[in-house]
Formats: structure tokens, sequence, C-alpha cells
């Protein structure tokens, strides 16, 4: 049977909104996994959006009852890969020496599935542990994308003491994380 | 290295801040020591979940918005051109063209040498003429719309630059320009849209997306 123009567009519409329900169960994890291999920040959401235009284009070749997550990964690393070779004078990715010692490592313990949610929890909760100055300092930081000067301004603090405030804040919740979650994670 | 020094390179890689020689010598650490490699991954993977859920620009719905307009920016203009095309089609009249070309071509056939040289000669340069007519044709639009720039309007991307988005059967369709000093004088009216534009220019095809040449903006902004 042959579908009429309307009902083409509306069948795409409805394949684009079925499509996305996986788009916001996965994009989490997919981004959290982009960055950890080598993707700058501002390039992270760029290159993850990619993998799932690729994935929406290919998903005639995803086999039923695969592991969608995974797939989705392998498409994300072919992207990276790819990005590697290019050597553009504006890769979306870190330092190349950075990335090569990234990817010359075993990445197999980064191909699992990322539980963002249970992580999102777990860093929520040792942030609440935290000093309510290193709370803040690290709820502006990430809420408003603000550098160290600026911060510094705002509370009062020199840059440098900013940045040493950060880097204890963040070696204190990856250590918490760590111990809740165990080594089961990236 | 020892641990200070460490975190130290890995903090200022997580505030942008590592200059090439820093992240040389933290490569070398990478490599000296697997289980840093580990820990750097860790903390990618920690700041970049925690920026998505603190960041408003970076939600979920900012994301999956992104990613539609990306899929339509990507999808619809082959749409357009398609649409462009059969439009120059009725406009030229096709069937009656090829009918009258095909008489055409039997009654050269038939013609003697002496006229079936200089009269094929014609033809292939007419063919060529035609072409490029007919290129030059299709490729001339006017589209009306609204000024976009697909990194602060968007959010498709990175690169300040103009775009038109149109609606049209109650869907956007995304056109990036192809830069001129003009439009690059007018960046801050396209990252302050969506604002009222019409351009007339030349559409371009390339292996991955279609632009357009602007020759013209028809309806200019109110300064």
């Amino acid at each position: 049977m042959e579908l009429s123009h309307s009902e083409m567009v509306k069948s795409e519409d409805h394949a684009i909104a079925r499509f996305e329900t996986l788009v916001r169960e996965h994009q989490a994890g997919l981004r959290a996994y982009v960055r950890a291999i080598g993707a700058q920040d501002a390039w992270v959401d760029d290159l993850a959006q990619e993998a799932f235009l690729v994935a929406y284009r290919r998903l005639g070749d995803f086999e039923a009852h695969a592991d969608f997550g995974r797939w989705l990964r392998g498409i994300a690393r072919n992207l990276v890969l790819n990005e590697r070779r290019k050597h553009a004078r504006r890769s979306r990715l870190l330092q190349e020496s950075l990335v090569d010692a990234l990817w010359s490592q075993d990445l197999a313990g980064a191909e699992g599935e990322m539980p963002a949610e249970q992580i999102l929890r777990t860093m929520a909760t040792c942030v609440g542990d935290l000093p309510v100055r290193s709370r803040e300092l690290l709820a502006r930081r990430y809420a408003e994308s603000i550098d160290s000067e600026s911060l510094g301004r705002f509370f009062r603090m020199s840059a440098a003491a900013v940045r040493q405030t950060l880097a204890r804040t963040r070696q204190a919740v990856r250590r918490c994380v760590e111990e809740k979650l165990g080594e089961a994670w990236l | 290295m020892n641990d200070a020094r460490f975190e130290e390179l890995l903090d200022r890689l997580l505030e942008n801040e590592l200059s090439d020689a820093d992240g040389d010598e933290l490569a070398n650490a990478l490599r000296a020591e697997p289980g840093r490699g580990r820990e750097l991954r860790r903390h990618l993977a920690l700041w970049e979940l925690w920026s998505q859920q603190h960041a408003p620009e970076r939600s979920v719905e900012a994301f999956c918005a992104s990613w539609r307009e990306r899929l339509r920016a990507e999808e619809e203009p082959d749409g357009f051109l398609a649409a462009v095309r059969s439009r120059i089609a009725l406009d030229a009249g096709d069937g009656g063209t090829q009918i009258s070309l095909r008489e055409w071509w039997r009654a050269l056939w038939r013609a003697p040498r002496a006229v079936w040289l200089p009269a094929a000669t014609m033809t292939v340069l007419a063919v060529f003429f035609g072409v490029w007519l007919a290129h030059r044709a299709e490729a001339m639009v006017t589209i009306q719309g609204e000024a976009v720039c697909p990194a602060c309007v968007l959010h498709i991307g990175h690169e300040h630059v103009a775009a038109i988005r149109t609606q049209e059967g109650g869907s956007a369709r995304v056109y990036f320009l192809a830069p001129t000093p003009e439009l690059a004088s007018m960046q801050p009216y396209f990252c302050s849209g969506p604002n009222p534009i019409t351009i007339e220019g030349r559409l371009v095809v390339e292996a991955d997306r279609t632009t357009v040449s602007v020759n013209r903006i028809v309806a200019p902004p109110v300064p």
C-alpha cells in the first residue's frame, strides 16, 4: 500500500518521536562516554548528537535484542576515531598527545553501560556532604560556566584559591563516588 | 609524577587551562602509570554528567531539541531543492521541450551532411548553454524566514555563522548562508535572532549540506 505525502510525513514524525525516547534514555551516558574518550567539553554535545543522527539513519543495521547502548557507543567511538585521523586544525578533541595516551590504554572499562542516573544520585549525596562554600562554588562553576577569575570576584577569593578549592572538591567527590559505587563503573 | 602534580594538571584540563606542554606532560604520566588514565576518564565523565545536570543549556530538553533541529536541517534542504526543481520544471514546460527536441533530432538524421555537421555542433553548444542556464535558473531563490545563528540561537553547533530558518508545512528548515563581509557585519543580528529577513541568492549543493550564496538581502533588518 502506498502512503500519501501527509501519511509519510506523519510516519516520519512518529519514527523521530520513537527514536527520541532512545535519545532521552541514552544521552547522558553517551555524552559522558564521548567526553571520557577525549572530546573537548565544548564539543561533547555536538559529537553525541552526531552519533544519534548516524544511529537514526542506520537503525536498519541494528540487530533486535542487541545492546543499543553498546551499539551507540561503537558509533561514537568511530566518530572520535575519524576525528583523530583528520588532524584538523579545529579538532573537536583534546590535545592530540593526550587523546593518543587515553586511547593507548585499555578502554574496555569505558565500553560498558554507564549508570548515569546512579552516578548522578551518588554525586548529589557526596556533594551534599561538602562544606557550604565548596557546594556553592561547584554549583556556580557548572550552572553558569564561570571561570576562576569571575568566581573569585563573586566569592571574594583569589582565582588561585578558587582553583585550589575546586581541585580539592573534585577529588573529594571522585573518591566519595568510588567508595559508594565500588569499581563497577567506567 | 607525584599526586599533587597530577591533580594540578588534571584540574587545569577540567578548567580548559591546560597548555600544550602541560598536555604532553599529562600524556606521558598516563602512559607511564595506566591507573592515572582511569582516574582521568572518571573525572572527565563525572564532571561531564554534573555539567549536563546543572547547566540549563545542556539539559536533556536542550539536547533533544538541538538533535531534532539538526535532523531537520540535514534532511530538509534536499526537500527544498526538489521543490525548487519541480517548480522550475513546471515553469519551463518540460514535456513540450522534450517532444520538439526529439523531432529536431530526427530531422537532423534525415538531413544531408553539409547541414548535419554545423547543426550537430550547434546542438552541442546549445545543450551546454541550456545546462548552464538551467543551473543558474535552478539555483536562484528568494527565501523569506528568520535570521538565526546555529550556535547561539539553534544550539546545533559552535560556529557563529549566518543561517536562515523557514517554516514550511509546519516544519522548520535551516539554510546556511555562505559567508560575506556584509553578513559578517550583520552577525549580531543573526545571534540575537530569530529576526525577520528575506534574502535572494543561489543554492549551492555540497556533499553534506545545501548553502545559499547571498546576492542580495531583499528585506534588510530594521536598525
